[in-house]
């Protein structure tokens, strides 16, 4: 049972379980054992999910099973939708570790946090391997217990309270989540991924099919921050930037929309879930939360939480395409989750950056930073634009899809939706655009940043910059290049041609 | 000559070179730290000479790039060649222009002027991003690249807008960013249902499916209206006369001469025009494109600031050409005739421009040069537009025989009239630029530097002649018979005409306080309405969405407060019990025992 | 009289036994020493433990009533012995109300005995089996029933327990909440079984008392200032989870019967090793602080971070998260209830869920809270305390991903 191939698959999902001990272990001073640890941990993630990437493509299976209770089991599988997300979440794993490395300096408490951020990227990586939904909720419960830890890290009592407002909101989803899922159990048995017959099932069990439905969409809305469940996402960005980044990017809204994605391609059956009805229903709730949250973005001082909002907004994005049945819409929704992640993780290292060269927090004290930091304020404008969607940044590819999509499916309106988000993306991201360029600084601008100059030289340490750069010149080569194998537009219609076109 | 450089090659270089001396620029400056040794170099000028030499030494050809966004795939053929060569060579004479016009500031910036420095980094970093947006836009054949082209001109541009750093720019970079977003917003609506449709990449198929689908219309109107806003068509065209002023000369060349063609690019390249009609869609465009030749032509006499005027002077001219676009919607039949004076007209009017608003600057610094002469290559692009005199008299004399053939004169007519307005307004242009040539006289202004002048009279000479060098589509335009003469020139007489007797009236007292009335209305005419209607709008929606938030919040936190409350008094309660349940509990054992007891009995 | 189990069950719980018992005896050692108590009290330990151990052992294996009753007893009575042991006045006070309450419980037991011998003249369980119940072995029943509820502490007769866990040695409290009152809902299972199937209202009844104990103690639990009573009071609400067994299996058809039965005993099997190593890892802490109350807990994260975390991963199991045996347990018990229909336990259960997260988060929360003021001065524990709980927490957070072992030996027999 015991082969080469699993093998790998376990150590791809043990390595951060293992990171985590370790790193809990290695005292607080020794930084460098420290950070060896995160990095070697990282690398060796990174390189075996790549190479899980080319074993799928290339036809082999890596899979593990093994009995829990009678009727459940542990179930792992690397399919090429889980890989994708994998991928995503160790490549910038890497990243964010390396930019929490240098976010973390000299701040106490910094074994805790390496500590519970390794535990937070296994989970991860447990959501994107498992192969059924008892193995999801497993990591996906164990990602909610790990991020608490990272919210409130600061111990301020506003982290405190973001922490246990976080926890209502996520437990709480998490309990939903596990009525749905034992409830589907009843129905159904035990569903393994992209098995899932339930359109053979009877006509009489659709209602209580609609009921599960919405208890497992309303349990993974919370964590992908549907309106109105998305309350905790604003207020948990008093968190370090590494941690938003994780939040927002990585790990804890994507693995809500991922869940979602998992619920209905591979439980109930894209058709299926269509037939029943309840895709249009979700397709007006995705709507809605892009637009509001777009709205409420505007609304924002404060550059964290303006982000936090457009991540309300763009997760979204994930859910309306997968709602807009269709290759097209999955494609649109497949593509979306790895070009948020590279997007916003970009702009939440910028915005951690601003805070921790100049102390910068309030958009308005963002005024001609751009010549004081010219690369930071580089990677957030193409973090920015990617985000409105405007070409080449990755952002458009999405839109471009789900418009496709949209059409597809005959949801003309969601074009509306679409012309809408752009407006309003423009409306909120420009004018920060025109800050850092165009206004101009304060005059005190000397006594303020010491060491300004028109530019050139190092704005910040090279593990602040570093991911930052990487990251935004990822999300354009994203887009730039789409039409390359192995880019995220060409996995998703991988996925697409693979598993879901009949 | 054609045929020297292979297409894909050639299209490849002509776009990649502006984009690397943008980013060159970019390095060099991180790396330098500071601006001493910026400047306008050969280099940076040579960013569109690329583009321009594949113009007449490529063969014509495709470029398929299958990696690039959605698959890249870049045409070289007839149209896009003239439209390339002029807007390449604009682009060129007006760096070669800035050159000049940009001296001080470059000295300033080197002289360690930090605010001047770093104005002039943004323009030295845009200019060719916007250029290369530009470029990218006309070879573009599929859907993503000319969308990216779009939007990276469009964006660019504003850096070019607001360079002058002042109050005005600033709000006119405002109005321009508001109108770009908006417009880009509408056309992508269009772009995404029209390929949606038909699930194509490409530009063609982009038209095919319009012209098949059932909503064509509506596809077709939001495609219309979203690059019309670049386009400048009556009731979006808001920004452009507030934008086209404030931009540094050179860039307001490139604006008005080049980038306005954008929107007409687009109209071509989505829009089935010749196939399909559009009856109540072609009607709509003609009204607005005869109401905006005209009523801008009306507005547009009242400015005082002649750059000012040419911008009104370009809307008018693209309510021109949008109304041809009119017929071409409205009469698919007449439009292969069409077409070719479209392309003649477009290129007759970019160059042409570009040469009055590069003299506006020179009209600003006067050259060392005899006034005649000066005042000879002023005059040379203003009868051009209007129509009187070489390329201005071909592109007119191709249009109407065009609509004359169709049965259109009306329309002819109609756009006859129209040039009236255009004689008006360039009369009143090279008025205002008199009293500034004269008041820089009086005061000794320093003359224009070489490159700036040079490249002035490059633009006047080549925009006269410009159906005689640039490579046509449908080759060289016949000259107008003598006999035609007459029906094209009696616009011009008119203008002349009204012209001569606003100035006659000037010189009464009553008139000239007419006049000086008039000349109050600002530039930006029904953008000041728009912009109170639009600060209303977001003040109603943005309470609103407050209004819903409030209501979010206190629904949860008065659910929170209420279960608070709730459980205050529950622990209270439970205290004191959990005391009292510990003393009683062999009593409460027993009751236990009975409840079971009774419940067993009950079976 | 004494059989060798056939039943899964039996070797669970004697293993369970055992490995609480040696941790506990092999912990309660080192931490004795470490406290300093004097030879006179400490010489007790090992011995008293071994007869609770012994007795405990015998409540699993024997068949008849009679001895089930004398070992429940000796097991009982040397618990009251062990929490005297600590010797404050606290605990004496609660050993001896401890003391009152289980005598007046086993006084109840022999009435329901005597009451059940003369209805049908035999107590061996065996035998009690497939008799209809009578009114008089009903009145036995409910008297029996209610003294064992008081001995495993179910709502509302808790309210001895949570004094007496507080004030007793760390591995007394340890092995008293999660042994000695599992041998009173054991033995009242096995009554049931034999004497209460089909009795609907009353399996209602008890469902209801386990669902307000759920409840009743985890909101004490969330009310408490002292670490030791936050865990004892937690004891109550998991205590309440095992009762939702009797109505569960009450008239339900057989598949909700076994899911029932099996998540009954894995949650129990996940109880006793959590919260053993629950009140270890708070020993510890208490320990290190030099301190019972929360507020003591801010700057631990750093100062005493292996005892923390063993009680972060004994949380983790109490509240039933993903990978324990809690949150397998709750997966079958939540099966169980969607089948059965009976959705008021679900409804329970969820309650149950989210409030043994708030209170177990509202221990943690203090962690966090860096108190640079606070001034009490830390000792770290030895670490051979620190390693037995963490042990007992790793066992219990893995048994979720293990469970097939133990569920395969209860699916062996079970009451179907």
């Amino acid at each position: 049972m015991v082969n080469l191939d699993t093998l790998i698959l376990l150590t791809a999902l043990l390595v951060s379980f293992v990171a985590a001990p370790l790193i809990f272990l290695i005292p607080e001073e020794q930084r460098t054992l420290r950070t060896l640890v995160n990095m070697v941990a990282a690398v060796v993630k990174l390189s075996l999910v790549m190479f899980m990437v080319w074993g799928v493509a290339n036809g082999r299976d890596f899979a593990l099973s093994f009995t829990v209770m009678e009727t459940v089991s542990f179930r792992l599988r690397a399919d090429a939708l889980g890989l994708m997300f994998a991928g995503l979440s160790s490549l910038l794993w890497f990243c964010t570790t390396i930019y929490a490395v240098g976010y973390l300096e000299k701040s106490p408490n910094r074994k805790r946090f390496f500590g519970f951020f390794s535990l937070c990227v296994g989970s991860t990586l447990g959501i994107a391997l498992s192969a059924n939904l008892f193995t999801f909720l497993l990591f996906y419960e164990l990602l909610t217990l790990s991020t608490y830890p990272l919210i409130v890290h600061r111990g301020t009592p506003q982290a405190l309270k973001a922490g246990a407002i976080y926890l209502r909101y996520t437990l709480g989803g998490g309990v939903v989540l596990l009525v749905g899922m034992v409830s589907l159990q009843v129905l159904a048995g035990d569903v393994v991924f992209g098995e899932g017959q339930l359109d053979q099932m009877d006509a009489e069990h659709t209602p209580a099919l609609i009921v599960t439905f919405a208890l497992l969409v309303g349990g993974l809305g919370v964590k992908a921050a549907l309106v109105p469940l998305h309350g905790w996402l604003p207020q948990a960005m008093v968190a370090p930037a590494p941690v938003s980044a994780l939040l927002h990017a990585v790990a804890v809204v994507k693995a809500g929309a991922f869940g979602i994605v998992r619920v209905i391609y591979d439980v109930y059956g894209l058709g299926f879930a269509q037939q029943i009805g309840v895709l249009a229903g979700l397709a007006i709730i995705a709507s809605f939360t892009i637009i509001y949250g777009s709205l409420r973005a505007m609304a924002q001082s404060d550059i964290k939480r303006l982000l936090a909002y457009s991540t309300v907004s763009q997760v979204s994005y994930i859910v309306l395409g997968i709602a807009l049945f269709g290759p097209m819409g999955t494609i649109a929704a497949m593509s979306h989750l790895l070009h948020q992640g590279l997007m916003k993780s970009t702009l939440f290292f910028c915005a951690g950056n601003y805070a921790q060269e100049l102390d910068i927090h309030r958009i308005e004290e963002l005024d001609g930073v751009g010549w004081r930091m010219p690369v930071t304020s580089l990677a957030f404008t193409i973090g920015a634009l990617g985000m409105i969607g405007i070409p080449p940044v990755a952002g458009f590819i999405s839109k471009w899809y789900l418009g496709m999509a949209a059409l597809e499916s005959g949801m003309t309106w969601v074009i509306v939706v679409l012309m809408l988000s752009t407006i309003l993306n423009a409306a909120y991201f420009l004018p920060v655009i025109y800050r850092l360029w165009f206004k101009p600084a304060p005059h005190d601008e000397l006594d303020r940043w010491p060491e300004a100059r028109l530019a050139g030289g190092l704005e910040t340490s090279y593990w602040l910059m570093g991911p930052a750069i990487a990251t935004a010149v990822f999300s354009l080569l994203a887009g730039m290049l789409a039409g390359v194998p192995f880019s995220p537009l060409q996995w998703a219609t991988l996925i697409v041609n693979q598993e879901y076109v009949p | 000559m054609m045929g020297w450089i292979p297409a894909s090659a050639g299209l490849a270089v002509a776009i990649a070179w502006p984009l690397a001396i943008a980013l060159g620029q970019m390095g060099l400056a991180w790396r330098q730290g500071t601006i001493r040794r910026l400047s306008l170099s050969p280099l940076w000028l040579s960013a569109p000479l690329p583009a321009l030499l594949i113009v007449f030494l490529a063969s014509s050809g495709t470029l398929e790039i299958e990696g690039w966004l959605l698959g890249g795939e870049w045409v070289l053929d007839g149209w896009r060649r003239a439209l390339l060569g002029f807007t390449a060579l604009l682009w060129f004479l007006s760096g070669l222009y800035a050159r000049g016009y940009l001296a001080e500031e470059i000295d300033n910036a080197k002289g360690g002027d930090l605010a001047s420095g770093r104005r002039l980094l943004v323009l030295l970093v845009c200019w060719p991003l916007t250029l290369t947006g530009n470029l990218l836009l006309i070879v573009a054949e599929d859907i993503a690249s000319f969308y990216t082209g779009f939007t990276l001109m469009s964006f660019a541009a504003y850096a070019l807008v607001v360079h002058d750093g002042t109050r005005e720019s600033r709000h006119a970079g405002r109005a321009y960013l508001l109108m770009a977003v908006l417009g880009e917003a509408v056309f992508l609506g269009g772009i995404l249902w029209a390929a949606g449709e038909a699930q194509t990449l490409t530009l063609t198929g982009l038209r095919e499916a319009v012209a098949a689908s059932p909503r064509g219309a509506t596809i077709a109107t939001l495609l219309w209206l979203g690059l019309g806003v670049k386009a400048g068509v009556v009731l979006v065209h808001v920004w452009l006369p507030l934008a086209h002023p404030v931009a540094p000369t050179p860039a307001s060349a490139v604006l008005s001469g080049a980038m306005i063609k954008a929107g007409m690019i687009g109209w071509w390249q989505t829009l089935p025009l010749g196939d399909v009609t559009f009856e109540s869609l072609g009607k709509a465009v003609l009204i607005a494109g005869l109401a905006g030749a005209y009523l801008a032509a009306l507005y547009g006499v009242t400015q005082r600031h002649p750059k000012a005027v040419l911008a009104y002077s370009s809307i008018s001219q693209m309510g021109m050409l949008t109304t041809l676009f009119g017929v071409g919607l409205y009469k698919p039949e007449a439009w292969p005739a069409l077409a070719p004076a479209v392309i003649l007209f477009a290129v007759h009017h970019g160059l042409t421009k570009g040469a009055l608003f590069l003299g506006v600057g020179i009209t600003e610094h006067p050259p060392r040069l005899p006034s005649w002469l000066v005042w000879g290559l002023l005059v040379l692009p203003a009868l051009s537009l209007s129509g009187a005199l070489a390329s201005g008299l071909v592109s007119k004399y191709a249009f109407k025989s065009a609509l004359s053939e169709h049965d259109a004169s009306l329309i002819a007519h109609a756009l006859s009239g129209a040039a009236v307005g255009t004689t008006i307004l360039v009369a009143r242009a090279l008025w205002r630029q008199n009293i500034s040539w004269r008041q820089a006289r009086q005061d000794d202004v320093a003359p224009a530097p070489g490159p700036m002048t040079l490249a002035w009279v490059a633009c006047v000479v080549l925009a006269a002649s410009v159906p005689w060098w640039l490579p046509l589509p449908e080759g060289q335009p016949k000259l107008p018979p003598v006999k035609e003469l007459k029906s094209l020139l009696w616009p011009f007489a008119v203008g002349m005409l009204l012209a001569l007797v606003a100035w006659a009236l000037s010189r009464q007292r009553k008139g000239a306080e007419l006049i000086e009335r008039l000349e109050r209305l600002p530039a930006g005419d029904l953008w000041w309405p728009y912009a109170i209607m639009g600060t209303t709008i977001q003040r109603i929606v943005l309470s609103a969405v407050d209004a819903l938030t409030r209501v979010y919040k206190t629904g949860s936190t008065g659910l929170s407060r209420g279960v608070s409350h709730t459980t205050d008094r529950g622990l209270v309660f439970q205290s004191w019990g959990d005391e009292r349940l510990m003393r009683w509990a062999p009593l409460i054992m027993l009751g236990v025992a009975v409840g079971l007891g009774v419940a067993l009995y009950l079976w | 009289m004494i059989t060798l189990p056939e039943s899964g069950l039996s070797w669970l719980l004697l293993g369970m036994t055992a490995i609480v018992c040696l941790a506990s005896g092999v912990y309660g050692v080192k931490y004795l020493q470490v406290e300093q108590v004097e030879a006179s009290r400490a010489r007790w330990w090992l011995p008293l433990l071994t007869v609770l151990a012994i007795g405990l052992a015998l409540v699993w294996l024997f068949d008849h009533l009679v001895p089930i009753y004398l070992a429940l007893d000796t097991a009982g009575l040397s618990a009251v012995l062990l929490m005297r042991l600590a010797g404050t006045d606290a605990a004496r006070e609660a050993s001896r109300r401890y003391l009152i309450f289980t005598l007046s419980a086993s006084s109840l037991l022999l009435v329901g005995m005597l009451l059940l011998y003369l209805e049908h003249a035999t107590l061996a369980l065996s035998e009690l089996d497939g008799n209809e119940l009578t009114t008089r072995g009903g009145v036995a029943l409910g008297l029996m029933l209610s003294g064992l509820l008081l001995k495993a502490a179910a709502f509302p007769l808790h309210g001895w327990m949570p004094p007496a866990h507080g004030s007793a040695w760390t591995p007394v409290s340890a092995i008293h909440s999660t042994l000695v009152l599992k041998a009173s809902l054991y033995v009242a299972v096995q009554l049931w079984l034999v004497l209460g199937a089909g009795a609907w209202h009353a399996a209602q009844l008890i469902g209801a008392l386990g669902m307000l104990s759920i409840v009743w103690g985890s909101v004490m639990a969330w009310q408490q200032e002292d670490l030791k009573r936050v865990v004892a009071f937690s004891t109550v609400a998991q205590m309440g989870y095992l009762l939702l067994f009797f109505p569960l299996s009450t008239g339900t058809g057989e598949t909700v019967t076994r899911l029932a039965w099996e998540s009954t005993w894995l949650l129990a099997l996940n109880h006793a090793l959590a919260k053993a190593a629950m009140f270890m890892a708070a020993g510890n802490l208490v320990l290190g602080m030099g301190r019972d109350d929360l507020k003591g807990l801010s700057g631990v994260s750093t100062r005493l971070p292996l005892p923390l975390l063993t009680l972060g991963l004994a949380g983790v199991s109490i509240m039933g998260m993903p990978p324990s045996g809690g949150f397998v347990a709750k997966w079958l018990l939540l099966h169980a209830v969607f089948i059965s229909g009976q959705w008021q336990w679900g409804v329970a259960l969820v309650l149950g869920t989210l409030l043994s997260a708030a209170y177990m988060f509202r221990l943690f929360r203090h962690c966090f809270v860096d108190d640079q003021e606070s001034k009490s001065r830390y000792q770290s524990p030895p670490l051979t305390l620190d390693l037995i709980a963490l042990g007992l927490a790793l066992s219990a957070l893995f048994l979720g991903l293990l469970a097939d072992w133990p569920l395969s030996l209860l699916r062996m027999e079970g009451p179907w």
